[in-house]
């Protein structure tokens, strides 16, 4: 019996000894973290390079300069320009909606879209149109990141898959003379059924042209 | 007998002065030597999503490495709105519950949706593009609550401006919708946008082609939803065009990331 006490008084001592280190240790070593040192598997500056795309800007300048002074003074084009200055050269080929939008559209005729609002930003620019259920938003650029996978070099024209977004929006990424642009209605009632569809994404695709920077300056 | 009871005790109260040593000074020095609040903050890792809510990706990158967090003062924990309290996946319709404003952050892009939308890399199509965070305490939503009652009567919206949302970076207010707030970064090449959600939309501090600094306030944490009822939430979106067009990626690693950096503390990582 006295034995048996013994081992028992012995094994506990052991365990204590053994938890209270494991307790020492675990806790001394958290303490020691440093707030620079990124969690364990957290990748930062890992991102995919950024790379230039390569923009055809003959191609662009060919389609743009079918809009003559006069027709765009009639189209009555007025972009309300936020820090875009006259003359200012945009990273990428200028893709506007015409004024007269109403002519040859069905689904998204109803909207009564604003005049352009547009600003440039680091590596192109964003217009906005404004209506009350749907707005359209088109970002565009020059550059994207591109994955180790991704050997894309020829830059050709292209329609991109269409996906809904929160709220009831849509969106479909182009590409148009190399550069990206990102079109996208957005749903200001998403309480509306069917608030946006891909028919309407594509009339608004199919109505974008492009413009001179010249514009700009009007 | 006596020999082993007096290395027992020996070893044990070594072991709780050490222990009182390290509990006495739960801090340490960072190498900017700022303190540093250690323990107080966990999340679960990148796409471990509540069960039943979808399936999550264990997306670690930090896509917004500059990134601040979008609340200063506050806390602010990554919750599901769907399916946490308060959420219409959830059994209990309490969204102050005090659960949905304790840690561990929890990832929710990727969670599951109903329509078909696309991201960066999600299992699935029919996904939260971006991740839910929570701010303040269960009181500030109680007040929230108290106010949103007020302001559907005639109250001033401004009522509601108990928790300021911050600019995460420099850059322009590129768009401004019924319930939407776009950001697109000054010099960041790779980010196309952060998409706020949600905010009080009738008393933000910016207008269409603002520029921002980081650390400004564009405008307080709210439900607004183009009149479509929501919990009290930052819904934050991080788009960028990756491989030829516009994705979706997960914002939550950045968002752990600024958490840290923003209130100097260190997160743990559960699991």
């Amino acid at each position: 019996m006295q034995q048996c006490v013994s081992a028992l008084s012995g094994l506990r001592i052991k365990s204590l000894f053994i938890g209270l280190t494991l307790s020492f240790l675990t806790c001394c070593a958290a303490s020691n973290a440093s707030i620079n040192q990124t969690q364990n598997n957290q990748s930062e500056n890992n991102r995919p390079k950024v790379v230039q795309r390569t923009i055809d800007w003959p191609a662009a300048q060919k389609l743009a300069n079918r809009h003559s002074d006069i027709d765009i003074a009639q189209n009555k084009l007025s972009p309300v320009r936020k820090s875009v200055t006259a003359g200012t050269k945009l990273a990428v080929p200028l893709m506007l909606l015409p004024a007269s939008y109403t002519s040859s559209v069905t689904l998204l005729s109803a909207f009564r879209f604003s005049s352009p609002l547009l600003l440039q930003t680091a590596t192109g620019y964003t217009v906005v149109y404004k209506s009350s259920q749907v707005d359209v938003v088109v970002d565009a650029s020059n550059a994207m990141m591109q994955t180790a996978g991704n050997r894309e070099t020829v830059q050709q024209d292209f329609d991109g898959q269409y996906q809904h977004i929160e709220g009831g929006g849509g969106e479909k990424t182009i590409g148009r003379f190399g550069a990206l642009y990102s079109v996208q209605l957005m749903c200001n009632k998403p309480a509306i059924p069917q608030c946006v569809t891909e028919a309407m994404l594509d009339e608004v695709i199919n109505g974008l042209d492009v413009y001179p920077a010249s514009v700009l300056s009007r | 007998m006596n020999l082993k009871k007096v290395v027992a005790a020996v070893v044990t109260t070594l072991a709780l002065n050490l222990l009182a040593a390290c509990s006495s000074d739960n801090t340490d020095t960072a190498s900017n030597n700022n303190p540093v609040t250690v323990g107080e903050c966990t999340f679960l890792s990148a796409g471990n999503l509540l069960p039943n809510s979808g399936i999550g990706v264990n997306d670690t990158t930090i896509w917004a490495p500059g990134m601040i967090s979008p609340f200063n003062a506050d806390i602010a924990y990554a919750k599901s709105q769907v399916y946490n309290p308060g959420g219409s996946n959830s059994n209990n319709s309490d969204q102050c519950a005090s659960s949905n404003f304790a840690y561990p952050h929890r990832d929710t892009f990727c969670e599951l949706r109903f329509s078909d939308r696309d991201s960066y890399n999600c299992p699935s199509r029919r996904i939260h593009q971006g991740i839910d965070i929570n701010a303040g305490t269960p009181e500030d939503c109680r007040l929230l609550k108290h106010a949103s009652g007020l302001i559907a009567k005639g109250a001033s919206p401004s009522l509601a401006d108990i928790i300021p949302v911050l600019a995460v970076t420099d850059g322009i207010i590129s768009y401004i919708g019924s319930y939407t707030v776009d950001l697109s970064p000054s010099s960041d090449q790779a980010l196309s946008k952060f998409r706020y959600l949600h905010l009080n939309m009738r008393t933000l501090k910016v207008q269409f082609g603002d520029a921002v600094k980081q650390g400004d306030v564009i405008g307080y944490y709210y439900n607004d939803f183009g009149g479509t009822s929501t919990t009290f939430h930052l819904h934050l979106e991080l788009i960028a065009f990756i491989d030829g067009r516009a994705q979706y990626v997960s914002p939550y690693a950045s968002f752990i990331r600024s958490e840290e950096l923003s209130k100097n503390m260190l997160c743990q990582e559960l699991g």
